[in-house]
């Protein structure tokens, strides 16, 4: 495969499952300068991983795996360095649009961002529609585990609901 | 509020389009950085490959010219027997990087093994290149009379180099090893409870 046909299909992964990559961004970076070094990353892995694909998995199982791979790597490192929150000398990818932002959306990401990282993923994926079985395969654990994460997420976030609804937020 | 509530408000998300992408930014950054660490341990595997084999074939030719001793052959077939080494072990990691299965937990698996890999091969190198290489030099320098080149190989060059391939391996192998070995583990460990 050369560069041109790489860049090809990157270029239309990235225009039609974008949408894969800003939520993985958003669950797990939490400034305009970690979402773009996320994004940055998350991308930079996924065109590395074109080589490899071989059509055997629907792209959009593809670039969940690749993305979610990469996101659980870079929350682990970032967690070690000194946090900062200006751009600076990164280069800007990602524009922000302007649009109205849904609180409870917001609150939802919060609340899996304080997941632990592989529940993050489980989670994102559960939200996406895919089955245990898709879950189970994509992250490389057995179905029961995943079973017994998605039901303890689950009333994570319904307890968790119910506290803000208790202190009248 | 319900777990069904919150999917509807998930897929209201759906619809919004809450970034816009730079590509060329994008497609800047990514071919400055991208596939920089797999071309250049590329790179380093074909440099050893070539550069041994061509020494190895120049000292060999040289001493059957000058017509030495058998002894001076051991520095030529050292040279030729890592060149060879370093492509079975280029093939080797080329095919080993096929065989993880197509998981998040599989990703995880192919760069621990890669870490491993390349930790593995820093001491394979000190041990079973440079030694002998470096024994083997020295004792030629002895034979020649030039001790003092045999002392600052043996002392000087082979520790400087043996301590800068362990620094290389603390300071940036294995906190990357330990890292992938924790994440993996928390993939693994059983929801708490």
């Amino acid at each position: 495969m050369n560069e041109r046909q790489q860049k090809q299909i990157f270029d239309d992964w990235l225009e039609k499952h974008r949408g894969i990559l800003f939520k993985i961004v958003r669950a797990n970076a939490f400034n305009v300068h970690d979402r773009e070094d996320l994004f940055q990353e998350i991308s930079l892995q996924l065109w590395r991983s074109i080589p490899d694909y071989r059509g055997e998995a629907k792209p959009s199982t593809w670039i969940y795996r690749v993305a979610l791979y990469a996101a659980a790597t870079w929350v682990r490192k970032e967690t070690k360095r000194p946090q900062t929150s200006s751009l600076g000398e990164l280069e800007q990818t990602l524009i922000a649009a302007a649009q109205p932002t849904d609180e409870r959306l917001d609150w939802l990401y919060e609340q899996i961002g304080r997941l632990e990282p592989i529940d993050r993923s489980i989670c994102l994926l559960q939200l996406d529609g895919f089955s245990y079985a898709e879950i189970a395969d994509l992250i490389g654990i057995s179905q029961s585990h995943v079973g017994v994460r998605i039901h303890r997420i689950k009333r994570h976030l319904v307890n968790q609901s119910q506290e803000l609804n208790h202190h009248g937020v | 509020m319900e777990f069904e509530e919150m999917q509807v408000i998930w897929n209201s998300q759906n619809d919004e389009k809450l970034y816009a992408i730079n590509e060329q930014a994008l497609h800047d950054r990514i071919r400055r950085k991208g596939q920089s660490v797999n071309r250049l341990v590329g790179i380093f595997e074909w440099i050893m490959i070539v550069a041994n084999l061509l020494v190895g074939v120049v000292l060999a030719v040289e001493a059957f010219y000058d017509q030495e001793p058998l002894l001076y052959y051991v520095l030529p077939a050292l040279y030729l027997a890592y060149g060879v080494f370093a492509l079975v072990r280029r093939l080797t990691r080329r095919k080993a990087g096929e065989r993880f299965a197509p998981t998040v937990l599989g990703e995880l698996d192919k760069a621990l093994w890669q870490i491993n890999f390349l930790i593995n091969q820093s001491r394979t190198i000190i041990v079973w290149y440079l030694l002998p290489i470096f024994l083997v030099a020295s004792v030629y320098f002895l034979l020649n009379g030039k001790w003092l080149w045999a002392l600052v190989l043996g002392l000087v060059i082979f520790p400087a180099t043996f301590a800068g391939s362990r620094w290389e391996v603390n300071r940036y192998y294995v906190p990357k090893k330990r890292a992938l070995e924790s994440l993996r583990e928390t993939l693994l460990a059983p929801p708490p409870g």
